[in-house]
Order: structure tokens, then sequence, then C-alpha cells
């Protein structure tokens, strides 16, 4: 080596910068392995849904739809409730199912399970706060932004933040503030 | 008042009224852009912008993100313009171009991990996001650590003359996209939903990016460089420009309606402080090691500075891989191949900078 690479080493800055380089590659690595860890406990594909993305249904899937929509129509809730969830066992991403968990447990008053799937809806179909869109929720001024301000009012009260989980649902609801806040994606 | 002027330009030397006039037209008409049709808290984005002409151009297939923004074209022509008629333009370059092409590339990945370029990000801030806090440190710091190797020799080798054709490159290819945007042809896409789907009329965009183009060609103004500066040499002229940006947009922002306070409900932002620390970290230091930020870059190669055009090129790249690849963060958060690709760039930017001293 003779010295060649000793200007590598030489300053406080040098040996600062190896050390940046070893803890990020580090982070890399648990990152990894914690990704890994976790996609393996889930048994979901690690690639998420891209905004906008163009989805076939299976035929199963267009079926359920119908019939869950049917149910929603009829108010029956808790069936509705059966069919979204039997809807995402066949396809975990379809934001419709989210859709109709979501305003199903809005009817059966039950905001923390309607926010969470309000917002798992519109992270994988953000057509749902789209003006220009045929599915955007806005046009019925009974629906999201109402529902949204009334969590946000519940989320400061102690009944709510007592109840466990509460971060997880907080979240939702910032996120869901933030989507109808409009700007960037 | 005449006094205080005088006594202004006196106390900080380098100061002169394009730094003034650029900041007061960037605070007032990048908030206005918003006003007239951008979405919101995006009056001017380069990493946004650049992400729309990637998609438009088919580098990315995210169909709410496509469009070709007549404001970067301006930025470019304007700079190219008043270079070309005050004689600046001048072909140069040959300074290690494969590494700007990936410092440019790594400037915009650390933007899409925080949602926006330094610029919108002081826009952000100017809007009342605070959520742009924790990103405004990450460039200051990003920016800080750049400049001890810059103290230490850091170097990318010399610049020369080079044949004129290379410099008129990438202000051609902005007379390319001009013509897409007016004719649009088939192979082009515009996005009918989502972000891309959101702008001003073409004629004012066009007409707001000559002008921002024009006056920080002759000002030089640049986020990065201001900061640069400052830590570097004390050199304050450059940063009243940006203070008055700042200043001015967020007169504008209150005046439109669009000023609101917070953290939780600010458009295009998410809540991942640590990770809008880590990307505008390494916009900062690559933006250093390159000389300017992405917007300073864009207007370097307007003047035909060809090292500028080629790290233009890397941004476009990046605007595109950020969308295929999965880097670009959303209102939900990062995502986790953008964290990777943020370390990524961080070891690429440590590396480089040890290995390219003098």
């Amino acid at each position: 080596m003779d010295g060649k690479w000793d200007y590598l080493w030489e300053s406080w800055l040098d040996k600062a910068s190896w050390m940046a380089v070893i803890v990020c590659m580090a982070v890399m690595g648990v990152m990894f392995y914690t990704h890994h860890q976790e996609v393996k406990a889930s048994g979901k594909v690690s690639s998420p849904a891209h905004a906008g993305e163009v989805r076939r249904r299976s035929n199963k899937v267009e079926a359920l739809l119908k019939e869950t929509k049917g149910l929603y129509k009829q108010k029956k809730y808790d069936e509705t409730i059966k069919k979204a969830k039997q809807m995402l066992s066949l396809d975990a991403k379809e934001p419709f199912a989210y859709l109709y968990l979501a305003r199903a447990y809005r009817a059966q008053d039950n905001l923390e399970q309607g926010i969470v799937n309000y917002s798992e809806a519109i992270k994988l179909h953000p057509d749902f706060v789209d003006r220009k869109s045929e599915d955007f929720l806005g046009r019925s001024k009974k629906e999201l932004k109402p529902y949204v301000d009334k969590a946000i009012i519940y989320s400061k009260k102690k009944e709510f933040r007592s109840k466990p989980g509460y971060k997880k649902v907080l979240k939702h609801i910032y996120y869901l503030q933030r989507r109808m806040a409009g700007g960037c994606e | 008042m005449k006094h205080f002027i005088k006594k202004t330009f006196e106390s900080i030397p380098g100061l002169n009224w394009s730094i003034i006039l650029s900041g007061i037209a960037f605070g007032v008409l990048g908030v206005m852009l918003v006003q007239w049709g951008n979405p919101k808290n995006t009056g001017v984005c380069v990493s946004c912008f650049l992400e729309g002409i990637s998609g438009s151009i088919g580098l990315h297939s995210n169909n709410r993100m496509m469009y070709i923004r007549p404001e970067i074209i301006g930025f470019v022509l304007g700079a190219f313009l008043l270079a070309f008629v005050t004689k600046d333009f001048r072909s140069v370059g040959g300074s290690s171009p494969m590494t700007r092409f990936l410092l440019g590339f790594f400037t915009i990945v650390g933007s899409a991990v925080f949602m926006g370029c330094p610029i919108k990000l002081l826009f952000r801030l100017s809007a009342g996001d605070l959520t742009g806090l924790a990103a405004l440190l990450g460039l200051v710091a990003g920016v800080w650590v750049g400049i001890l190797f810059m103290r230490e020799g850091f170097y990318l080798g010399d610049e020369a003359p080079m044949n004129k054709m290379n410099a008129w490159i990438i202000p051609l290819l902005m007379v390319l996209f001009l013509i897409f945007v007016v004719v649009t042809p088939f192979f082009i896409t515009e996005s009918t939903r989502g972000p891309g789907a959101v702008y001003a009329p073409l004629w004012i965009a066009l007409t707001v990016g000559l002008v921002l183009g024009a006056l920080t060609q002759r000002s030089r103004f640049c986020i990065v460089g201001s900061l640069r500066n400052y830590l570097l040499a004390n050199d304050k002229s450059l940063m009243v420009g940006i203070v008055l940006m700042i200043v001015f947009a967020i007169i504008t922002s209150i005046a439109t309606g669009q000023f609101h306070m917070g953290m939780n409900d600010q458009p295009g932002s998410h809540l991942s402080h640590e990770w809008s620390f880590m990307g505008m970290f390494l916009t900062g230091f690559a933006s250093v090691l390159l000389g300017g930020c992405p917007y300073r870059q864009l207007i370097l190669a307007g003047e035909g500075n060809v090292d500028s055009g080629v790290a233009t090129l890397g941004m476009i790249v990046a605007a595109g891989v950020v969308h295929s690849w999965y880097l670009a963060s959303s209102t939900a958060g990062p995502t986790f191949n953008g964290k990777i690709a943020v370390l990524v760039g961080i070891v690429f930017c440590f590396v480089l900078s040890l290995t390219n001293r003098e």
C-alpha cells in the first residue's frame, strides 16, 4: 500500500466520514432485515400500489363489490362489513372494499374503524379526494369532510386518548387532513 | 430611506439590485403561481416539475404526475436569452461529467423523499407549513458537511471551453419541450387527474419562468449557494435575496389567504420529520458538491455550462426513477425504497468527497 491511501484517513473529518458511511450501511442492513421480516410475517408483496395505477378486478371481486354496494344501500351494515372483508381477502389492494368498510363503520358510529378504512381507501385510490375524478367523495357534502372534522374534535378528547392504539388512529386522521388540504400527493 | 439603502449596500459587499429584485420576484410570483392554478404550496418546485416532465415524456408511469411544466422551460430559456444578450453565454464544461450526473440524480432523490426541492421548502415554510423545519435543518446540515470537504480541498476538476454546440443542447431541449406543450404529440401524456392536472395557464407559467430565469441569471440566486457563501466566507449578499424571498412569500401568502400555520393539515407534506431531515441533508450535501441547488443547475445550463447540463439530465432521469422505483414520498410518508435510496446517496456523497480532494 506504501501509504498510498493514507490521505483517506488523516483528519478527524476523514474518520468521522468513514464512521458515517459505516453507520449508513449498518442502518441499511437493519432496515433490509426488519423489512424482510415484516414482509415475511404479513405475507404481503413489498411493492406499494402506484398512485393512479390502473388495476383490473377479478370477476369474483367484481361480483362481491356489487353485492357489497347492494347491502350497503339496504343499510345492512354488518353484512356489508363481512362482504368487504371477504373482498379484501381476495385482493388486499381493492380500494372500494376499504371504502365500503369505512362507510359501514361510519354508519355504525365506529369512528376509529371508519377513519382507518377511509385512509386506506384514499391511499390506494387518490381519486377519492380528487375533484377532477368521478369517484371524488367530496361531491356528497355529508361524506368525508364533516366526518374528518368530527374525528379531529374527537381526537382531542380524553376519552379517545385513553384508548389503546389511539396513536395509530391519530396518524390516519392527520393523513386524511393532509390529503384533503390538497397539493402534491 | 435613501440613506438606509446606501448603508445596506455599503455594509453588505456584493449586494446588488438584481439580488434584491430576484428575491422579491421569487417570493411574490412563486406564491401567485398557486393562486393562478399550481398545486397548493407548490408555486415553484424544481423536483416536482421535473417529475411532471419525466412522466409526460414517458420516463415513469405514474399517470397523476405527467405535465411538461412551462416554468422549467422558462427558467432555462430566460437565463439563456439574457446570457446571450449580455454575452455571458459561454460553452464550458468537462469537469467530472459522470459524477455531476449522479450528484444531480441524488439532489432529486433527496427532494422526492422530502416532497420538494430547496425552493419549495422555503415556500412551504412561508405558507406556515412547520413540517419544513426539520428539512431546513437537514439542508443546512448537508450544506455545512459539504463545506467542510470544500475547506479540505474537495474539487471536481477544471472546466474548459468546449465546442459551442454542447452549450446549446439544454436550451434546445427546452424549446423542444415547449413545442411538445403547445402541440401535444401522441407520445406526450398529460395527467387528467392528480397534481399533474393542476397548473397555471401556459402563458402565465412561461412568462413567470422567463422573468425569474432572467433575473436569477443576473443575480446568481441560489438557496444552497447563499448558505454556502454565508457559512464559508461570511458573504451575506445572496442571503439577502433569500430573506427577501421568504418575507415577500409570507406577505403574499397572507394577502392571498394561503397562509396557514401548523403541521397536521399542510398540503403535500408528511410527518416523517427524520426522513425530511435526511432527504434535505442529501440534497444540501449533493448540491454543495455540485456548486448549486437544482434550480441553479437549470440556470447555469441555460447560460451554456455543459457540466450543469449534465447535472440537469441526471435530475430529469432521477425524476423518472423516483416514481418507477417507488422512491418518492407521498402524504402517507416516505417509502422503504426511498429511505434506502437516501442512505445510498449519502454514502455516495461521503465517498465522493473523501476521494476527490486536491
